[in-house]
């Protein structure tokens, strides 16, 4: 079977008809752009959560006791977990619900509590400060709030609100500085404030609801939070994988979503290429007749319409691919808003999304082209002359 | 020294469950360098014929031989080499490749057997050429007439040298002036290299324009 003379028989006969050529190249590249932009949202949701959740918590996150809400002897805790060599820097954060204030609007919050200084060292919080500053040790009158928070609360900084704790006690804080985390549930109600200041308030010390540790090497999280374990005796621990393991479900959901919709793309797609070659056999039944009868095999013949799949398929991917990139890098920087959560979904391009739209759209054009060149390697010579 | 011989050559085809014979044991033999014209009414056999001595279909009984070798009991797979090396096809409809222009048309079966482009290129300009096309070797069959695309055909059917040609009514769909020019140039390719044509006509004319006349009636010989 010769491959050259194949490709320069579907070559030709692509070129033929070139506007019905074109239409099933922009139907194929149109599936692959959609299935670069899906997988390029999902992509830039998996980058965005798992990031914004590792900057917002540690390597590894120490939990209290099944059944206790709290973990006590944190300063001894606190000195034991200095004493291991791989353990860089420690944060405890206090816990509670509480409801905030301001003017006539009052929302139910959930206060955590953090040492600035520590916090600074262990996670990159910092870093999600979008307005005014971060807090200090010394603050103990200023308070940090979520974006979402103040925009649903029309609260800026400086601003006076409200605190009420849950266990009855209110005090007036000034506003020090926004955040904005990228964790939604942290995002939805999250009001930071000086650690101390919420033991004096709160009326405890020495425990923490978790404490936070990050470690020299993040990647030794999993085998390292055992030996913390052994140095606490103290068994509620994650590492950072298994704490971002809700993440990595959700986003296995929205990528079997994301499947969906590409499925769903690819298929009008692979439809349009099967009947257009399908239609292209029909109508070359008797061509087909002639090319056998010269001596052409029922392989060859069967190669050519494959062929035919396969450069719309390849153009189509192409042009899809250019397409999907533009695409993808314009939502990169012009996020969709998201009105439920209230933030800005990206795309996010890589190699993979890529690799993965181009396979996919390849292999799904090529399928396409079995069905019409099975038709044509199984047609009858002398009925195909006896055609039309 | 005889090509192709048919021994009892049978065919019978189905029509839903209408068993129609086509033909009925034929037995005539064709020597190498002849030029015969197959002849008979319609539903004769004639086509019926041709197809089987060309290996497009294969008989319900009987044998085909070619240089010998009987070609009832080869595979599919040197059945498809002996239509693309020692057979040549021509068409009642000419039946060229519309995306194709006449050199490429001429070309494809060449390229069929693996050789480099630029040879077959150089044997299908010679051979267009040779039909009298040679300034027209980049048209599309659309840009031709009747007669011209019948000539491309030709130079198609002899691309790969054949020691055969088969012509089902190469002439049935042009007129007079043409059919005689076309005959003429089978005429002339069989005296110039000793090929082998076989012949589909109804035009006494024409078939008399042949070294022999094989006569079919209701698909058995009659004449020869």
């Amino acid at each position: 079977m010769n491959l050259r003379t194949a490709l320069f028989y579907a070559k030709k006969d692509v070129l033929k008809e070139k506007r019905i050529s074109l239409f099933i190249i922009i139907a194929v590249a149109f599936g692959t752009t959609n299935v670069i932009l899906v997988y390029g949202l999902v992509e830039g949701l998996k980058h965005d959560l798992t990031n914004n959740a590792l900057k917002v918590s540690g390597d590894i996150i120490i939990y209290p006791a099944k059944g206790e809400k709290f973990i006590p002897s944190l300063r001894s805790k606190e000195k034991k977990l200095g004493l291991l060599s791989e353990v860089e820097a420690i944060a405890p954060r206090l816990e509670f619900v509480g409801v905030l204030s301001f003017k006539e609007i009052s929302k139910p919050v959930q206060i955590i509590a953090i040492e600035p200084e520590k916090e600074r060292r262990t996670t990159k919080i910092i870093e999600k400060i979008i307005e005014g500053e971060f807090l200090y040790d010394r603050d103990k009158n200023e308070i940090m709030i979520t974006k979402r928070l103040s925009e649903d609360m029309k609260i800026t900084i400086g601003d006076e609100v409200i605190l009420i704790f849950e266990n009855g006690a209110r005090k007036k804080y000034k506003i020090k500085g926004i955040l904005h985390l990228g964790v939604p549930e942290l995002d939805a109600s999250g009001v930071f404030i000086n650690f101390e200041e919420a033991e004096e308030i709160m009326g405890i010390k020495d425990i923490a609801s978790t404490i936070l540790v990050k470690l020299k090497n993040r990647y030794i999280s999993d085998e390292y939070k055992f030996v913390i374990m052994q140095q606490l005796s103290h068994s509620e621990i994650k590492s950072w994988e298994e704490e971002i393991g809700w993440i990595l479900g959700a986003i296995r959901t929205m990528e079997e979503l994301g499947n969906t919709v590409a499925f769903a793309s690819l298929l009008a797609a692979v439809i349009s290429v099967m009947v257009i070659i399908y239609i292209n056999v029909v109508r070359r039944t008797r061509q087909i007749g002639i090319m056998k009868a010269i001596g052409a095999s029922d392989s060859f013949v069967f190669t050519v319409f494959l062929l035919e799949a396969a450069i719309f398929g390849i153009l189509g991917t192409i042009t899809g691919d250019i397409a999907g990139y533009v695409a993808c890098k314009y939502f990169e920087t012009h996020p969709f808003y998201d009105p439920i959560y209230k933030d800005y979904i990206g795309t996010r391009f890589t190699i993979e999304v890529l690799y993965r739209a181009s396979t996919v759209t390849l292999i799904s054009a090529l399928a396409a082209g079995i069905v019409p060149a099975l038709k044509a390697r199984r047609l009858e010579i002398v009925k195909t002359l006896w055609s039309g | 020294m005889t090509l192709i011989k048919t021994t009892k050559l049978k065919k019978v085809y189905m029509l839903g469950k209408i068993e129609v014979i086509a033909l009925r044991g034929i037995s005539i033999e064709i020597e190498r360098g002849e030029f015969v014209a197959i002849m008979g009414h319609s539903g004769s056999g004639k086509s019926t014929l041709l197809n089987l001595i060309g290996l497009l279909d294969s008989p319900s009984g009987g044998s085909i031989y070619i240089q010998g070798v009987d070609t009832t009991k080869i595979s599919e797979k040197q059945k498809v080499n002996f239509r693309l090396h020692k057979i040549g096809f021509v068409f009642q409809f000419f039946n060229l490749f519309d995306q194709l222009t006449a050199i490429e048309n001429v070309m494809f079966p060449m390229m069929l057997t693996g050789k480099k482009i630029e040879i077959c290129r150089k044997r299908a300009e010679k051979l267009l050429e040779r039909v009298g096309l040679g300034d027209k070797i980049n048209r599309l069959p659309s840009e031709l007439s009747g007669g011209e695309q019948q000539r491309v055909a030709i130079a198609r059917a002899l691309v790969n040298n054949p020691s055969i040609l088969l012509a089902d009514e190469p002439t049935g769909n042009l007129d007079t002036k043409n059919s005689l020019k076309i005959v003429q140039l089978l005429r002339e390719l069989n005296e110039e290299k000793g090929l082998t044509i076989l012949m589909v006509t109804h035009e006494k004319e024409l078939g008399e324009m042949a070294d022999r006349i094989i006569k079919l009636k209701d698909g058995i010989v009659i004449e020869t």
